[in-house]
């Protein structure tokens, strides 16, 4: 099938045009729409096949997430840090590269912080005879965090653009390096669980290290609130605003000619994976400085980072649309604990709240599929043909 | 049996559910096709073959199930390369976390129950061979296949005519098609026959080589995915990576019960992973042909053809006819 190069339209056939450019919109919204649709189509019949009454379903992940402003508390102290580790991969999905080493990043972020903890607030004698305040401490928290998780992401860029490793292989294993080095800090009498404990956490962090929470909310803290907020806006303005955006954006639609036009793709490749990593540490931070958390657990991450990987791909990398779509799945994810409880004390069914993970992957592959289908069956009229490489330096 | 023997029989046991995905993965890649759900689905196969066994007690149902899971899965990776022309990594990515949690899901009220397990069938007089013996003939059926496979790759690729012609697809495939090749049809055939090896892949482990369902198979199919960059898409050597990670894995274990040498265990866990990492640094960053420069004249030629390394050219490309 080749390409067909359309004209430009003349003003006598702007009418067309418009017409033309209604007809590409109504499939592209329509896509999204089908896709989400056979999702909730398949997590309904398997509700139906469990024994269980979507529409209770629906009201205990309602329950669980929407009904009360605790419970909406609760909601946001979830969504803060995937929505801040989603911000970041825009950042690396964009050009081209799978971060899938997000969730190891979160964790070296969770460890970094923990440490800043033990050298700030915790020591007797903290480095350079530094005695910090609250704010000093938890400043140090952040700082920590963001950077041992953006070398943890910079490792794996060094990995790719002079080992040529790829990012995805690279990034599992560094995933579980990480997860190893922090189940070595905290379990067996690692150096960083508490003489005596057996249990695989470090203890609580003193009081001078914990967030500040909002009075009725124990359990939100309105610093992570800023942090994501100011996260948002540095991402958007690299994507809508900056010319490195513009840069990440060419390198990710064809590496190879974005490098001949003199994109300088290695030296992008590190900084786009170390910004992601910063974020996904602070993420990693969010988790283990929450006022109901401060301890390094065993799965400081809990699962986020692959779940922020399916929020970019949802959003196809536009980061006004990742707060959302992170909102949504926080929901779904907040949403599947209540659902499992429910129905096990209520109706003594045992549902396991994997299921809600189901359903946000099966909505991204149904997504996925659909715009597939869209390209495929409805192509958009007003699709330029194709670049090949030799044609590059028309644009 | 010798501590050796009993060593190497552990590690060729071990080894087989990566060896036979690695295969799988290695057969799909040659067609020019990357399946990333690799991990997704082995844990998804394997569950299904555990709970396959428990409620028939057929065996040969199980594992056909897990491979049919496997196949489904790749039609799925194929359909959406060829037909919808999305991207092969982004949709295999997403079909391994649905699989996974699919896995954990279905697989909940079987979780740690007691499994069924692949009878144990020593080949008669073979298995009295010193050292081989023990060591490659007292398995049961899946590990003799996982064994018998690395040579079946090896003949169907490089020995037969289907065989160059899947090679064809996968390196040029315009010019497969321009020769009267259905470049498309024989893609999805051979996704489609990968796949079903990686099921079966996931029924080795719930059948034979960790009883049961216990959710704990996370990191076996990236594994599977590593070793054939690290093996570069040849047969054998794809086995090889498999059986030189399952060894390290092997011999990390036997650290943590030494006295003499204290390592911390969840140090010597890293080092397979670390292992992955050097090992594909090796294969992929051109040391290999920096080596080159260093061997002995004589030696250049057979060290070239051992340290060949070139992914399949049209590998990840969709192809369309013009």
């Amino acid at each position: 099938m080749a390409p067909t190069i359309r004209q430009r339209p003349s003003s006598s056939a702007r009418t067309g045009a418009t017409w033309r450019y209604v007809l590409d919109l109504l499939p592209a919204i329509l896509a999204p729409f089908f896709g989400i649709a056979a999702a909730l189509l398949i997590i309904v019949l398997i509700l139906e096949w469990q024994g269980a009454d979507p529409q209770v379903a629906w009201d205990y992940v309602y329950e669980g997430t929407l009904e009360s402003a605790a419970k909406r508390a609760d909601l946001v102290a979830f969504w803060m840090p995937l929505a801040v580790a989603s911000f970041g991969l825009v950042l690396t999905y964009t050009a081209g590269l799978w971060n899938i080493g997000v969730e190891g990043q979160i964790m070296m972020g969770a460890i970094g912080a923990t440490w800043a903890v033990r050298l700030f607030a915790e020591s007797s004698s903290p480095p350079l005879g530094l005695r910090l305040g609250r704010d000093g401490i938890l400043f140090m928290c952040f700082v920590f965090a963001a950077l041992t998780g953006a070398l943890w992401a910079f490792l794996a860029g060094v990995l790719k653009t002079r080992g040529g490793v790829n990012e995805i292989f690279s990034g599992v294993a560094l995933n579980f390096i990480a997860q190893t080095f922090n189940m070595y800090l905290i379990s067996n009498g690692g150096p960083w669980q508490p003489p005596g404990s057996r249990a695989t956490e470090t203890a609580r962090f003193p009081e001078n290290a914990r967030l500040p929470s909002f009075e009725e909310y124990r359990r939100l803290s309105p610093t992570t609130i800023y942090i994501t907020i100011g996260a948002f806006v540095v991402v958007a303005l690299i994507m809508y605003v900056s010319r490195w955006g513009l840069q990440l954006r060419a390198q990710g639609k064809n590496r190879k000619s974005a490098f001949l036009l003199g994109v300088r793709t290695d030296r992008n490749t590190l900084l786009a994976m170390a910004a992601c990593g910063s974020m996904a540490g602070l993420a990693g931070a969010f988790r283990v400085l929450a006022p109901d958390v401060t301890k390094l657990t065993a799965t400081p991450s809990g699962g986020i980072g692959f779940l922020a990987i399916l929020v970019v791909l949802l959003a196809s990398m536009s980061a006004i649309l990742t707060p959302f779509v992170s909102f949504v799945f926080a929901v779904l994810s907040k949403g599947g604990q209540r659902l499992e409880s429910g129905f096990q004390w209520d109706h003594d069914l045992l549902l396991d709240r994997s299921l809600v993970r189901v359903l946000q992957s099966t909505i991204v592959l149904m997504v996925v599929l659909a715009f597939g289908a869209r390209n495929r069956f409805f192509p958009p009229h007003s699709a330029q043909p194709a670049v090949d490489d030799e044609d590059v330096d028309r644009t | 049996m010798t501590g050796l023997e009993s060593t190497l029989r552990g590690i060729v046991r071990a080894a087989a559910p990566i060896v036979i995905a690695g295969q799988g993965e290695l057969l799909t890649e040659r067609a020019g096709v990357i399946n990333l759900s690799l991990d997704g689905t082995i844990m998804l196969s394997a569950m299904t073959a555990h709970v396959v066994a428990r409620q028939t007690g057929s065996l040969v149902q199980a594992v056909l199930a897990a491979m049919a899971v496997g196949a489904v899965v790749a039609l799925i990776v194929v359909f959406s390369s060829i037909a919808l022309k999305l991207n092969q990594v982004a949709v295999g990515f997403v079909l391994t976390i649905l699989c996974a949690d699919l896995a954990v899901f279905l697989g909940k009220p079987h979780f740690n129950q007691p499994g069924k397990e692949m009878p144990h069938a020593p080949i008669p007089f073979l298995r009295d061979i010193p050292l081989l013996g023990p060591v490659l003939f007292d398995h049961n059926i899946l590990i003799y296949f996982s064994l018998l496979l690395i040579v079946l790759m090896w003949f169907y690729i490089y020995r037969t005519r289907p065989g160059l012609t899947l090679r064809s697809i996968g390196e040029q495939p315009e010019a497969a098609f321009v020769r009267g090749t259905p470049v498309n049809a024989l893609r999805y055939v051979y996704v489609v026959a990968g796949g079903a090896l990686v099921g079966l892949a996931g029924a080795t482990y719930s059948l034979s080589v960790k009883l049961g369902w216990k959710e704990d198979l996370s990191g076996e199919g990236w594994i599977a995915l590593a070793i054939v960059i690290f093996g570069l898409w040849v047969p054998a050597r794809v086995a090889l990576g498999a059986y030189l990670i399952v060894g390290l894995r092997s011999i990390a274990i036997d650290l943590q019960d030494n006295d003499v040498i204290d390592l911390p265990s969840q140090i010597v866990n890293m080092l397979p992973w670390m292992l992955m990492i050097i090992t594909l640094l090796v294969a992929t960053s051109g040391a290999l042909t920096r080596l080159d420069r260093y061997t002995p004249e004589r030696f250049r030629p057979m060290m070239r053809r051992f340290t060949r390394a070139a992914p399949p050219r049209a590998l990840g490309t969709t192809f369309e006819k013009h």
